[in-house]
Formats: C-alpha cells, sequence, structure tokens
C-alpha cells in the first residue's frame, strides 16, 4: 500500500480508473489523452479531498464514487472518473463496455438487483468514510494538522 | 458605397426565405452577415467520415476527436447546459458570439449564432404550422400565411404524415414528403396511444409523428439524400437530409442578382433616399455601406432588435421579449423493457405531442420525444448518483429504453420580460441586457400543467425519472422584441413586417411575432419571411 498523499502519475491514475470501469488497464496513449483532458477541464477546479486517498487505497475507489454520488456530486474525483469513462467510451477497444446491451426481462431485473443492492453497500460504506475524511480534512485545514 | 435593392441582414432561416422570392422575381439583394463556417473557425472541427453511429463507434480509433473534440468541449462536467445536443462539430456555430454581439443575459441563456445559416445550422428541424387558434392576437391568420408554408414546405422538404391526431391542429400543408420511419421506442409509444386513442383525446392530449424538416424522397439535384438512419444527425449529416439555411443561401449565391458578404456586421441603419446600412468588415476593422431600396432586419430575434435599437438611438427603454419556457423529462419506456431495439435510426424528434390543458384550444403545450443514444452515455453517467461501476451496467441496460421528453409551453409578453440597449463609449460596443422574469402565476400554472402531462406519460408507458429544468431561454426560441401591430407605435411592426416610423425597414424574424405559440418558431419564421417579401415584391 502507498502512504496516504503519495500521487500517483496520470498513467497509473488512469490505469485504475480504468480497471474500475471497464475492468482492464488501458494503452499508454489513452492515459496521455486522459492527462490532457483533465488538464484542460479541470484547471480551475478545487483541490479535491478524496482523490489522495482513493490513490493510495483503490479499494476505496468504489465507495468513495458512490458516497461522492450521493453527497458531492461535483467532487473532483468524481469528475476525473466522468472524464476517464468519456475518453474509455471514445474508443474502438473499451467502447463495447458503453453499448446498450440487450437483456431478457430476467435478466434486467437480476442486473439491477445486483447492482443496487452493491451500490447500497458501497454507498454505506463510501458515506461513513466520506464523513470521516472531511472531518479530517478540515481539522487539518485549521489546525495544520494538530488535532486540537 | 454598394448599392442593392433590398439589402438582407442575415443568412439564418427568416433571411434566406426573405431573400429567395425577391431574387426568383430578378431583384438585385445584397445579403451581408458574419458568416462563420466550420472552415472559418477556429479550432476548425474535424469532419466526420459517413459511417453510421455504431459502426463509427465499434471501429474507428480516431473517434474521440469528433465525439469529444479536439479540445474536449464535448465532454460537459458542470450542470445539463442549454442545446446539449451541440456537439462539437457543431459548436462552432456560436464561436465568437460573445464579443461580437454582447449581451448582459442575468441568467438567461440568451443564444446567439455567427454562423452562416445562424441558429438554423443547430435547428432540430420541428417544423409545425400554427393554427389560426395560435395566431390569436396577430394581425395576420392562417390564411394568409397558407401559400407560403406550403412554398417553405416544398422549399425545405418535410417529412410528415397526413393524416394522424395532429394534422387537425396542425392544419394541411402541401407537398409534404412520406412519414420518416419511427425507432423502436417511438413506434411503442405510439402503439399504447392508439390502443387509447379515445382516452388521450379527451383530456386534449394528441399524439403523432414529429413533422421534420429532414428528407426521405433523396432530391439528387439539391444534393440531398433521403435519411439514411444512421443516427448521427447531432454530429454530421453527410447525406443533407436535415435541412439547413445554407441549403437556400448555396442556391441564392448561384443567382447572378445576389451579391453575399460575409466576414461583415451589420451595426446601424438611416434612411435617406431609401435605407443606408452601416457595419464594419471584420477582418480589415473598416466601415462599409450599402444602400437599398428597402432593409430586411433578419439578424436573429436579439441581434435585430439591437441593431433597430442602436439605429433609433433607443437606450435603456425595455422592449418586450418571449422564449418558450422548457424543462426535459428523462423517462423510462417501462413495458419496453426486455424487448429488441433496431439499430437504424434518426437522432432527431421522434413524437410529437400537442396538449390543451384547458380545452380551449387557446395555450398547447408541445412535447416532443426523443430516444436516447448518439450522444453518448458518459453524459448520463454524469446524471447518474450511482458510482460508475454500478451506473454503467445498469444504463447499459436501459439506454435503449429511455425516452428523452422535452416540453414546449408557450410565452405571452409581461412587464418582466423585456430586454434594453445599454450604451457604451463607442455604439458598436453597446450591449444588450435581458431582464426576463416568469410570475410566481405562470411558474405555478407551467408545473400544475406538467404533472398533468407526467399521468399521460405513465400512460403512454414512458414514466419521467426526473424533472430537469435547464433554465429560462433554455428552448433557444427567442421572439416579440418588436410585435407586429396593426397600430402605428413606435418599436414595433406592421403587419408586413415594416418597422414603424420608418419608410423602407423590414423585419422578419422572430422580432415581429407578437406571441409565441409553443409549436415551435422557426417553419413559421420562414413562411412569414417569405409572406413579408412576396409583399414587398407586389408594392
Amino acid at each position: 500500500m502507498r502512504e496516504s498523499g503519495e500521487l500517483r502519475t496520470p498513467e497509473e491514475e488512469f490505469a485504475l480508473f480504468s480497471r474500475y470501469i471497464c475492468g482492464a488497464p488501458p494503452r499508454r496513449e489513452l492515459a496521455q489523452r486522459y492527462a490532457s483532458a483533465c488538464f484542460r477541464l479541470l484547471a480551475d477546479a478545487p483541490e479535491s479531498k478524496v482523490l489522495p486517498v482513493v490513490l493510495s487505497r483503490p479499494w476505496l475507489i468504489g465507495p468513495l464514487d458512490a458516497g461522492c454520488g450521493i453527497l458531492r456530486p461535483s467532487e473532483p474525483f468524481r469528475q476525473r472518473l466522468l472524464i476517464a469513462a468519456a475518453i474509455l467510451e471514445t474508443t474502438p477497444e473499451f467502447g463495447g463496455s458503453f453499448l446498450p446491451r440487450t437483456h431478457s426481462r430476467l435478466g434486467l431485473v437480476m442486473t439491477l438487483g445486483w447492482h443496487g443492492l452493491r451500490w447500497v453497500v458501497n454507498a454505506v460504506v463510501g458515506i461513513v468514510i466520506l464523513f470521516v475524511l472531511l472531518d479530517r480534512f478540515q481539522i487539518q485545514q485549521t489546525t495544520g494538522g494538530k488535532r486540537p | 458605397m454598394r448599392e442593392a435593392e433590398f439589402v438582407i441582414v442575415g443568412t439564418g432561416a427568416s433571411a434566406v426565405h426573405a431573400a429567395l422570392p425577391l431574387a426568383e422575381a430578378g431583384r438585385r439583394v445584397v445579403l451581408v452577415d458574419i458568416g462563420q463556417t466550420p472552415e472559418t473557425s477556429e479550432p476548425i472541427p474535424v469532419s466526420i467520415p459517413e459511417e453510421d453511429w455504431l459502426s463509427l463507434r465499434t471501429k474507428r480509433k480516431d473517434q474521440h476527436r469528433w465525439f469529444l473534440g479536439e479540445n474536449f468541449e464535448g465532454v460537459p462536467l458542470g450542470p445539463v447546459r442549454v442545446g446539449a445536443q451541440l456537439t462539437p462539430a457543431r459548436q462552432y456555430h456560436q464561436r465568437g458570439a460573445e464579443v461580437l454581439l454582447p449581451i448582459d443575459p442575468k441568467g438567461f441563456a440568451a443564444m446567439q449564432s455567427v454562423a452562416q445559416g445562424g441558429l438554423g445550422t443547430a435547428w432540430g428541424a420541428s417544423s409545425m404550422a400554427y393554427a389560426d387558434e395560435d395566431l390569436r392576437g396577430w394581425p395576420v391568420g392562417r390564411a394568409e400565411l397558407q401559400p407560403h408554408y406550403d412554398a417553405v414546405a416544398q422549399e425545405i422538404g418535410i417529412s410528415s404524415p397526413t393524416d394522424d391526431d395532429l394534422t387537425p391542429l396542425l392544419g394541411p400543408i402541401r407537398g409534404l414528403q412520406k412519414p420518416f420511419r419511427l425507432d423502436s421506442n417511438a413506434a411503442f409509444l405510439m402503439e399504447r396511444y392508439q390502443q387509447r386513442r379515445e382516452g388521450f383525446l379527451d383530456r386534449g392530449f394528441a399524439l403523432g409523428q414529429a413533422r421534420l424538416a429532414m428528407l426521405t424522397e433523396s432530391r439528387p439535384e439539391e444534393g440531398r439524400r433521403a435519411v439514411a438512419y444512421e443516427d448521427m444527425e447531432f454530429w454530421n449529416d453527410a447525406g443533407r437530409s436535415v435541412y439547413r439555411p445554407q441549403f437556400t443561401l448555396e442556391k441564392l449565391r448561384a443567382m447572378p442578382n445576389v451579391t453575399y458578404l460575409s466576414g461583415c456586421v451589420a451595426e446601424k441603419f438611416f434612411e435617406q433616399e431609401g435605407v443606408t446600412l452601416h457595419g464594419r468588415e471584420l477582418a480589415s476593422g473598416e466601415a462599409f455601406t450599402i444602400r437599398g431600396r428597402a432593409l430586411i432586419l433578419a439578424a436573429g430575434t436579439l441581434n435585430t432588435t439591437r441593431i433597430v435599437l442602436r439605429s433609433l438611438g433607443v437606450y435603456h427603454q425595455p422592449v418586450p421579449l418571449l422564449s418558450n419556457p422548457y424543462t426535459y423529462y428523462p423517462s423510462l419506456n417501462l413495458w419496453r423493457l426486455g424487448k429488441r431495439t433496431r439499430n437504424r435510426r434518426h437522432s432527431l424528434t421522434q413524437l410529437t405531442a400537442l396538449y390543451d390543458p384547458d380545452g380551449t384550444r387557446q395555450r398547447f403545450i408541445q412535447p416532443q420525444f426523443y430516444s436516447y443514444r448518439s450522444l453518448l452515455l458518459f453524459k448520463l453517467l454524469k446524471e447518474s448518483p450511482l458510482p460508475l461501476q454500478q451506473s454503467l451496467p445498469i444504463l447499459r441496460a436501459l439506454v435503449d429504453y429511455f425516452v428523452i421528453i422535452g416540453v414546449f409551453h408557450p410565452d405571452f409578453p409581461s412587464a418582466e420580460k423585456s430586454l434594453l440597449l445599454r450604451p457604451a463609449e463607442n455604439p458598436g460596443d453597446d450591449w444588450l441586457q435581458i431582464n426576463y422574469r416568469r410570475s410566481g402565476a405562470e411558474r405555478a400554472r407551467q408545473q400544475q400543467d406538467e404533472e398533468r402531462l407526467c399521468r399521460l406519460f405513465r400512460e403512454l408507458g414512458a414514466y419521467p425519472l426526473k424533472r430537469v429544468l435547464p433554465g429560462d431561454g433554455a428552448s433557444i426560441h427567442y421572439a416579440g422584441t418588436l410585435p407586429s401591430s396593426t397600430e402605428e407605435r413606435s418599436l414595433s411592426t406592421s403587419p408586413m413586417g415594416r418597422l414603424h416610423g420608418t419608410r423602407g425597414v423590414y423585419c422578419t424574424d422572430g422580432s415581429v411575432f407578437p406571441t409565441l405559440p409553443a409549436k415551435g418558431l422557426t417553419f413559421t419564421l420562414m413562411a412569414n419571411a417569405r409572406r413579408i417579401a412576396n409583399a414587398l415584391l407586389q408594392n
């Protein structure tokens, strides 16, 4: 595990997000495209409180994405995920993961049920972590990291 | 100084349809506009290969260049914005407008175009004629507009049924092309409507296939092909099946009696031995003047009003402004779940309804039904509160059953909806200020009407998931600033479009509409421009 706050390169960050979204790592050229898109689109975005945490603990991407989706939908971490999704969607190798998929009605119910259940679990974990994280961040900002 | 019989400002929908009968009658016409094209804009949009959407998505390695844009301008991270269908390839039409045509919109979505073809370059192509009920308060009736509706329909090519439930509410139009093929979602909703038709009609809700300025029969002589159902209409239209004013402009430019001056900003006019238009050339910054027997202002409602107010020296004085209130309802076609979807489709609106909430036929509301696919899934992911790993498989499973319903409401003038011109040191830099606020009663009525509409949508099988209010002006329908009236009063126009107080200045765009029905204004402003031009010929 990496130390919290030790930032990954954009290539590593995008590879993490690509595995999270599509289950596979991208080619290098796509990572460059991702870095370029983040640079252009998030130049004025505020500092992300969540991103350093997910980069050092990749298993938290799902829960924190779920938590942010409910509590902080415009968190820069989530915006970076959306940029990664846009980059992946517009490639022939990952585009198939974004194309419509027809299920039978039973298959649809199972898909919705399974992913709905995962969402609930992720959201509960994510919201708790997010509260802890935001609380800690606030303390760090007001006391320079020392607890009063 | 250049001279012509008719000087026309703009090359949008109303400009070219005012110019066409004049040019065909052999009159000397000069068209003046800024005239940005994809080739003259910065950056130049990437040209998209002529293939269907699915093939591009699965095969092309460079697809990000047109789907996301060279500068990722196709990745919107903020809230739902106005003109979400303005994909990177079509964004050139407004690039630079904020500098050349300054506006302080005060929260109103004031979209202006500097493109050849004006806002018509991004038009959704819905072409519904106004009936006499819609023209209440107008100095002209349907009978006067009828021949011009017919002629415009012939010129632009409209695909439409002629015998559905909308036909009596829209009136007959001659020379229509056969209706397009509905996509799977729309065909299903239409079937459900037919099963419960009497009940819907009793409640003032009539559903029919959209009337679209889109060819279903090719016109090789015009270089236009019938719709190929490639689902690329928001990205490109290689076969030119969807009408754009540039097509009529091409025809005009081929006529020896027509001169087209692009790269020019029209600033003001004055009358003395005809009408003289002043402006400046963008490239050189030099002033130009053109004198004509008549000046036709067709620069779009906002810019026509700017030129009129500046020319008359009317600053700080509000004039009315109308814009159709607009709401989106992302909805799910619930009873179609699990059924297969046809790949071949077009991206524009499939179905249109007219809803008469009071049963008075005086205040129709227009919902339009789109299917969602070609605008890509990541934009839907942004709207979902679920984490990507869960929302992606869910949306993939559901996207074929999404129906986006856009609801247009009519608009009527009131003191709280206005615009005015603010002066600047350099007259060319003065700016429009928009003060558009709908009353609480108007908003409450809109909500009440939509609640009733949502019940009807659910009966059709389209279950609204969310109400999205993109804000005032979001319909990109602007009108009513110089309303047409039989009374001779300042800052209004005569029934023939002549600006009161002038002898030879005519307005032919949305600025002359006294009210703004929900049916969409483009088809009517083309017909009305043609009517005014014909009257000028007869005079």
